[in-house]
C-alpha cells in the first residue's frame, strides 16, 4: 500500500511538472512572471547539459559561460549584420558552442579533480577576456540590435511570446538529457563518474564520453545563449562573465546534479531569486548563492531533490510508525 | 624593441610578480597542511586592501592601519577555518572542497561590497610617491616596499619553517597528518594556523598592492587565480615553486602586455596556466601533481 502511493505521488509530481508550464501562461499574463518563466527555461536549457556533465560524469567545468557566449554572439553576428534570419542563426550559435566544446573539451578533460576546475576558471576567463577584446563582437560597449525570431507576422518579441519558443525547447532539451541518461552513453558515465578506472577497465572509452559530455553542455549552453540574444536583442561580455559560470554551477548545485529533476529546479529556483530579493538590493542574491553554495555542499550535497527526497522518505516512515 | 623598455617590463613584472608569489605562497600553506585548496585566497588580498583604505579615512596613521587591516583579516580567517575548513578538511573531495570555499568567497564579496561601496578605493603610498630612476627604467617607491615587502615575508617564512617548532610541526603535517599526529603535533591546530598564515599572507600582498592597484571589491577571484597559477607554474605545494611561479608569471604578464596588448595581458597568463597543467602538472621545480 505504501509502495503504491509513493509511485501515485510521483505521477501525480510528473504530471504537474508537464501540466504548469503549459497551462500558467493562459493564466498568468503579468510581463515580471512571464519574463522569470522565460529564464527558467533557458537556464533549463544549460542545466539539462550541465547536470549530465556534473552529476553523471563527475567533471567539473567553470567555465560554460564562455560556451553560453559564443551562442550569443555567433547567432546575433549572423541574424544581425549577415542579415538572414535567427532562425538560422541560432543553431549556429548552438553549432559553434558544441564546436568550441569539442575543441576545449577533449584536450582539457586529460585533467582531473582541481587541474580540471581550474583550467575550466581559466577557459571561462579567457572567453571573456576574447568577447571584451574583439571588435566584432561589440567589447565592452555590446551588440544592439539583434534580431528578434519572427515566423510571417508573429514576432517572438515580448516575453508571452517568446516563452513559446524558449520553452518547448527547454523540454526537448530536456528529453534529450533524460534519453542520454536512460541510455547506455548515461550508464557509462556514472560508470566513470563513480571511478574512471574501473569504467576504463570494463571497456568504457571513458575520453569519448567525457569529451562527448562535455561537448553536448556546450552546444546546449550555446542553444541558451542564442536564444538568450534574441530575447534580449541585447548582449555584452558582462553577460557571459565568470560569475555567470559559476552562478551556473550554483544553479545546478541547489537543483541537485544526480537527477535531472534537479535541473528545471536549479534554473525556477536561479530565475526567481534575484528577482524578488532585487528589492532589496541586488547583491544579497549572490549573498544566498554563496551562502547556500557552502551550507548545501557541507551538509546536502545531493542538493534540493535529494534532500526532499529523504525527507520525503523520513515522514512516510513516521507515517508508517504512527498508523501502526 | 629598445633594452630599455625590457628594463622597464622586467622591473613592473617582478614588482606584480612578487604579490603574486606572495599570494601563492598563502595558498600553497594552506593546501599543504590542510589538503584544501582556498578560492577565497584572492578575497583576503581585497579585503585587506579596502580594510586599510576604511581604517586610513578614520583618521588612523597608515602603518596601524595596515597592521590592523591585516590583523582583522587573520581574525576573520580564523572564524571561516572554524566554520568552513574544520568540517571538510581531510573527509571532503576536491569537489566540494571548490564548492565550500568558492561559496566563502562569494559572501565575502558581497560583504565587502555591502560595507565598503563599488567604487576602487586607492590607499596612500607608504612614503610619498616617489619615484627612482634605474638607467632608462623607473620604479615607483612603493613598488620597492613590494619589493621589500615580499622580500621580507619570503625571508621570514624560511626561517619559520626552518627554524621554528611550529613551523616544522607544519612541514611535518603536511607530509605526513598521521605521523605528525603520532609524535605528538596537534594537528587540528596545525591546520588553523596555516590557515591563518595562509590567508594573512593574501593580506598583507593585500596591504602592500592597494597603494598602487586600487581595491575594489570585484577583485579577489582575480588575484585567486593568479596566485593558483602561480603555484601551479612553479610547480603546485613547493614555497620554492610558488615563488619562482609568481615571478614567473609577473614577468609573462608584463612583457605580454608590454608588446602585444594590454587588454590581452590576463588571456596569456591563463593560456600559459592551461598549459602547464597539460603539459608539466609538475611545474617548473617539478613537484607532485594536483589530483
Amino acid at each position: 500500500m505504501g509502495r503504491a502511493r509513493l509511485v501515485d505521488a510521483r505521477l501525480a509530481a510528473i504530471g504537474a511538472g508537464t501540466a504548469a508550464p503549459l497551462i500558467f501562461p493562459f493564466v498568468v499574463h503579468d510581463r515580471f512572471v512571464l519574463n522569470i518563466a522565460v529564464f527558467v527555461a533557458l537556464y533549463t536549457i544549460v542545466a539539462a547539459g550541465l547536470v549530465l556533465l556534473f552529476g553523471y560524469a563527475r567533471q567539473m567545468s567553470f567555465g560554460h559561460a564562455g560556451f553560453y557566449g559564443i551562442g550569443a554572439y555567433v547567432s546575433a553576428l549572423i541574424a544581425r549584420d549577415l542579415h538572414v534570419s535567427a532562425w538560422l542563426g541560432i543553431p549556429a550559435g548552438a553549432a559553434a558552442a558544441t564546436l568550441a566544446g569539442y575543441v576545449v573539451g577533449r584536450p582539457i578533460l586529460r585533467l582531473r579533480g582541481l587541474s580540471l576546475a581550474m583550467a575550466t576558471f581559466a577557459f571561462g576567463v579567457i572567453a571573456n577576456v576574447v568577447f571584451t577584446q574583439l571588435a566584432v563582437t561589440g567589447g565592452a560597449n555590446g551588440l544592439p540590435g539583434i534580431p528578434v525570431p519572427r515566423i510571417g507576422p508573429v514576432a517572438f518579441d515580448t516575453p508571452g511570446a517568446f516563452y513559446w519558443l524558449a520553452a518547448p525547447i527547454a523540454a526537448a532539451t530536456m528529453v534529450v538529457s533524460w534519453n542520454i541518461a536512460r541510455s547506455h552513453v548515461g550508464r557509462a558515465l556514472r560508470a566513470l563518474g563513480n571511478s574512471e578506472t574501473a569504467a576504463r577497465a570494463g571497456g568504457i572509452d571513458a575520453a569519448a564520453y567525457k569529451s562527448a559530455v562535455f561537448t553536448y553542455s556546450a552546444g546546449v549552453a550555446g542553444l541558451a545563449g542564442a536564444l538568450y540574444a534574441h530575447y534580449l536583442t541585447f548582449v555584452s561580455e558582462n553577460s557571459f562573465s565568470i560569475d555567470v559560470s559559476i552562478l551556473m554551477v550554483v544553479m545546478i548545485a541547489v537543483g541537485g546534479m544526480q537527477s535531472l529533476w534537479g535541473a528545471p529546479l536549479g534554473a525556477l529556483f536561479l530565475a526567481i531569486v534575484p528577482e524578488y530579493l532585487r528589492q532589496l538590493g541586488g547583491s544579497y542574491a549572490m549573498l544566498l548563492y554563496g551562502l547556500l553554495l557552502t551550507v548545501v555542499f557541507m551538509y546536502l550535497p545531493g542538493g534540493v531533490v535529494e534532500a526532499a527526497g529523504a525527507l520525503a522518505e523520513r515522514m512516510g516512515r513516521w507515517r508508517r510508525r504512527f498508523s501502526n | 624593441m629598445a633594452a630599455g623598455e625590457a628594463l622597464q617590463f622586467a622591473l613592473s613584472g617582478i614588482t606584480v610578480g612578487s604579490v603574486y608569489a606572495v599570494v601563492a605562497l598563502g595558498f600553497t600553506i594552506v593546501f599543504n597542511a590542510t589538503g584544501v585548496v582556498n578560492f577565497a585566497q584572492g578575497e583576503f588580498v581585497m579585503l585587506a586592501g579596502l580594510l586599510a583604505v576604511w581604517l586610513v579615512a578614520l583618521h588612523i596613521p597608515l602603518w596601524a592601519a595596515a597592521v590592523g587591516a591585516v590583523l582583522i583579516v587573520a581574525g576573520v580567517a580564523a572564524a571561516i577555518h572554524a566554520l568552513t575548513v574544520r568540517p571538510i578538511e581531510r573527509r571532503a573531495g576536491h569537489f566540494t572542497m571548490i564548492m565550500v570555499t568558492l561559496g566563502v568567497a562569494i559572501m565575502l564579496q558581497v560583504i565587502a561590497q555591502l560595507l565598503f561601496g563599488t567604487e576602487a578605493q586607492a590607499l596612500p603610498s607608504f612614503t610619498g610617491d616617489g619615484a627612482i630612476r634605474i638607467l632608462t627604467a623607473t620604479i615607483t617607491v612603493q613598488a620597492l616596499w613590494i619589493l621589500g615587502g615580499a622580500a621580507v615575508l619570503m625571508a621570514g617564512l624560511y626561517l619559520f619553517f626552518s627554524r621554528t617548532r611550529a613551523g616544522q610541526a607544519m612541514l611535518a603535517t603536511a607530509e605526513n597528518r598521521e605521523a605528525a599526529g603520532l609524535v605528538g603535533i596537534d594537528t587540528r591546530r596545525v591546520s588553523l594556523y596555516a590557515y591563518v598564515l595562509g590567508c594573512g599572507l593574501g593580506a598583507l600582498a593585500g596591504v602592500l598592492v592597494t597603494p598602487m592597484t586600487a581595491a575594489v571589491y570585484t577583485q579577489g577571484l582575480v588575484f585567486t587565480l593568479k596566485g593558483f597559477a602561480a603555484a601551479a607554474l612553479g610547480g603546485f605545494g613547493s614555497p620554492v615553486g610558488a615563488v619562482i611561479g609568481g615571478l614567473a608569471l609577473g614577468l609573462l604578464e608584463a612583457f605580454s602586455a608590454g608588446f602585444v596588448s594590454s587588454g590581452y595581458q590576463d588571456l596569456i597568463a591563463l593560456v600559459a596556466l592551461i598549459a602547464i597543467l597539460m603539459f608539466r602538472p609538475g611545474g617548473i621545480v617539478g613537484t607532485r601533481t594536483l589530483g
